[in-house]
C-alpha cells in the first residue's frame, strides 16, 4: 500500500460545492418564469419548447448541478481522493455549467443558431473539464481494494452515463444547429428524432442521476443512520444490472424491442433498490427523528407507486393519463424520486460540511472549538420539516397541474416557495459558516 | 486470530450501538435510561481512544517512521471528540434535549467520517506495517476489556 498517496484532509474548499449548490434555486427560479410565461399551453405535449426547456431545468440546472457540486466533496470523503487542480477544475466547469445550462434553455425558448452553438460550447466545455477531471481522480483507485470499491465501482458508471448523456445531447444540439443539413447519409445512420431523446433522457435520469443516488446511499445511509451496511450481492451486482440493461437500452435501435419494455426493466430494478433502501433504513439503529429519513421514504415509496401505475397503465390504459403518460411519469420520477432524495441529502450535507471544514481548521487551533455551531445551529429541525412539506406540496401540484393544466399558477407559486426557502436556508448555513470562520481567524492571529 | 481492522471495526460500531440508545433514550425524555447509556457509551469510547493513542498509534509510528500524518489527524478528532462529549455530558445534566440533540448529531458526524477514515485507511495500514500485528490485536482486546 502506497503510504504517501493517501490524504487525510483531502477536502476542497467548501465555497466549491456551496457555489454549485446556490445555483441551483437560481434555476428553479428560471423554471418559474417559463412556467409563467407559457401557462397552460406548456402541458400541452413534453416536446413543446417552453417544456423541453422546463425538463432540463431540472435535470440540469437543479439536480446535476448538485450534483456535480455534491461530487467535489463526496470523493474524498469515500475514498481519501480528491479532483486534481480541484479549484481550477470547480470554477471553469462551475461558471460554463451556469452559461451553459442558461444558454441551453434560452435556445429551446428561442431557436437562434448563435444560442445554439452558445450553448454547445458552454457545456462541452464545462462537461468536459469536469468529466475529465473526474475521469483523472478516479484512475487510481482502479488499483485500490478499500472497503468503499463498492461505491466508487458505481461512481464510475455514473460517470461514464453521464459522459454519454453529455455526447448525447451535444449531437441532438448540433442537429438543431443545422450541422447535419446536407449529410444525408450520417443522419439515416443515426436518426436524430425522439428516439435519441428518449434514450438521452432515460439514460440520463436512470444511468447518471439514478446510478449516482445508489452510490452515495451505499455510503451515507449507514453512515448518516447507523444502519447496516447495504447486502453484499446489492452492492456488487445492482448497479452492473442497471448499466447492462442501459447498454441494452442505447443498442435498441439495432433490435425490435418497444422502448416501453426497456423502461419497464429499469423501473422493476429500481423498485428493487428502493425495497432495499427501505429494509436497510428500517433496521437502522438510529431511531431519533431524522428529516432525511423521511425524504429518503417519500422517494422510494413514491417510486414504488410510480412503478406499479406504470404497469396499472401499460395493462388498463387508464383513462386519466391518456396522452399525458411522458409527462405524468417523468415528473413523478424527477420530483418525488430525484428531487426528494437530493433535497434530504442537501440537508444533511449543508451543515455536515460546514461543520467539517471548520473543524479541520481546529484541528491547529484546539481553543477554536469553543465556536463551532452544531448541526442543528446551522439548520434548524423546524426549518427542515417546514421545507419537507413545501416540497411535498411542490411535488403533489406538479402532478395535478400534468393532469389540469389550468392550475399552473398554484404549481408556480409552490415552486417558487420551496425554492426561495431552500435559498434562504443555503443563504444562512453559510452566513454561520462565514462568521465561525472569522472568529476562528481572529484567534489565529 | 481477529485481525486490528477486524476488532477496531467491531468496537466502533459496538460504540455506535450504545450512542444510539443513549440518543434515542433524550428523544424520548427517558432520562434516567439515558443517563445509563450515556455513561456506557463516555467509557466506551474513552477506552476505545486510549487504546489507540496508547497502543495502536505508537506502533505504527515506530514501524513507519510517520509521525505527523495520519495519526496527527487522528488524535487531534479524538481531542474534539472529548470535548464534544463534554459538552453533551451538561446538556444531559440540564436535561436540555434540544441542545442534546444538536451535539449529538454533531458528534455522530464527527465520529462516522472519523471511523470512516481508520477502517478505510488506517488500520488496513497498521495491520499491514506493524511487524506483529497479532500481538497488537491481542493488546488492543485486554485494553478495551479493562
Amino acid at each position: 500500500m502506497n503510504l504517501s498517496g493517501l490524504s487525510f484532509n483531502a477536502l476542497p474548499p467548501v465555497h466549491l460545492p456551496f457555489r454549485f449548490f446556490l445555483s441551483a434555486p437560481i434555476f428553479a427560479f428560471f423554471c418559474v418564469t417559463i412556467l409563467l410565461t407559457y401557462g397552460e399551453s406548456l402541458w400541452l405535449s413534453r416536446w413543446h419548447p417552453a417544456m423541453l426547456a422546463l425538463t432540463h431545468g431540472f435535470t440540469l440546472g437543479i439536480i446535476t448541478m448538485v450534483m456535480m457540486g455534491a461530487l467535489l466533496q463526496i470523493l474524498p470523503v469515500v475514498a481519501g481522493i480528491s479532483f486534481p487542480k480541484v479549484e481550477r477544475i470547480a470554477t471553469i466547469s462551475h461558471v460554463f455549467m451556469v452559461i451553459g445550462s442558461a444558454s441551453l434553455l434560452l435556445s429551446f425558448l428561442f431557436p437562434h443558431s448563435l444560442i445554439i452553438l452558445f450553448s454547445i460550447i458552454s457545456l462541452t466545455l464545462a462537461f468536459g473539464v469536469f468529466i475529465g477531471g473526474l475521469f483523472w481522480a478516479l484512475a487510481p483507485t482502479l488499483k485500490q481494494t478499500f472497503n468503499q470499491g463498492d461505491t466508487l465501482v458505481v461512481i464510475r458508471l455514473a460517470t461514464i452515463a453521464l459522459l454519454v448523456v453529455i455526447l448525447l445531447g451535444l449531437l441532438l444540439q448540433l442537429n438543431r444547429f443545422g450541422l447535419y443539413a446536407g449529410f444525408s447519409s450520417l443522419t439515416a445512420w443515426l436518426p436524430f428524432d425522439k428516439f435519441y431523446t428518449n434514450i438521452h433522457a432515460l439514460l440520463g435520469g436512470f444511468g447518471w442521476m439514478g446510478l449516482l443516488i445508489i452510490a452515495v446511499s451505499f455510503q451515507v445511509i449507514p453512515m448518516f443512520h447507523v444502519a447496516p451496511s447495504f447486502p453484499q450481492p446489492v452492492r456488487k451486482y445492482f448497479a452492473k444490472l442497471i448499466a447492462i440493461s442501459l447498454i441494452a437500452l442505447l443498442c435498441s435501435s439495432f433490435f425490435e424491442f418497444e422502448l416501453k419494455w426497456f423502461i419497464a426493466v429499469l423501473l422493476v430494478l429500481q423498485s428493487f433498490y428502493v425495497l432495499v433502501v427501505i429494509n436497510v433504513l428500517r433496521k437502522r439503529k438510529r431511531k431519533v427523528p431524522d428529516i432525511t429519513v423521511r425524504y429518503w421514504f417519500l422517494a422510494s415509496v413514491s417510486m414504488l407507486f410510480l412503478t406499479l401505475l406504470y404497469f396499472i397503465d401499460e395493462f388498463f390504459s387508464l383513462k386519466a393519463l391518456q396522452g399525458k403518460q411522458d409527462l405524468f411519469f417523468s415528473g413523478a420520477f424527477i420530483y418525488f424520486y430525484l428531487l426528494s432524495i437530493l433535497q434530504g441529502l442537501l440537508i444533511k450535507i449543508l451543515p455536515f460540511l460546514s461543520y467539517t471544514h471548520l473543524q479541520q481548521r481546529c484541528l491547529m487551533n484546539f481553543e477554536a472549538m469553543q465556536y463551532l455551531p452544531h448541526m442543528h445551529q446551522f439548520i434548524s429541525k423546524q426549518q427542515a420539516n417546514v421545507l419537507w412539506f413545501l416540497h411535498l406540496l411542490a411535488a403533489c401540484s406538479l402532478l395535478i397541474v400534468i393532469l389540469q393544466p389550468g392550475l399552473y399558477l398554484a404549481f408556480s407559486a409552490l415552486l417558487t416557495i420551496e425554492f426561495a426557502y431552500l435559498f434562504w436556508i443555503m443563504v444562512q448555513t453559510v452566513s454561520i459558516y462565514k462568521k465561525t470562520s472569522e472568529k476562528i481567524t481572529q484567534l489565529d492571529s | 486470530m481477529t485481525s486490528i481492522p477486524q476488532y477496531m471495526t467491531e468496537k466502533h460500531r459496538e460504540c455506535d450501538d450504545i450512542f444510539t440508545e443513549a440518543e434515542s433514550a433524550v428523544a424520548a425524555e427517558n432520562w434516567p435510561l439515558a443517563q445509563q447509556q450515556w455513561q456506557a457509551f463516555a467509557n466506551e469510547l474513552a477506552l476505545h481512544l486510549e487504546a489507540e493513542e496508547s497502543i495502536l498509534f505508537p506502533q505504527f509510528e515506530q514501524a513507519t517512521g510517520m509521525t505527523s500524518g495520519p495519526t496527527y489527524v487522528m488524535r487531534s478528532e479524538h481531542e474534539q471528540m472529548r470535548a464534544l462529549v463534554a459538552d453533551l455530558e451538561k446538556a444531559l445534566a440540564e436535561q436540555d434535549k434540544g441542545e442534546f440533540l444538536g451535539l449529538s448529531e454533531t458528534l455522530m458526524v464527527l465520529m462516522q467520517q472519523h471511523n470512516m477514515k481508520e477502517e478505510m485507511m488506517l488500520y488496513p495500514m497498521t495491520q499491514q506495517n506493524i511487524p506483529d500485528a497479532d500481538k497488537v490485536a491481542e493488546q488492543l482486546q485486554s485494553h478495551c476489556q479493562s
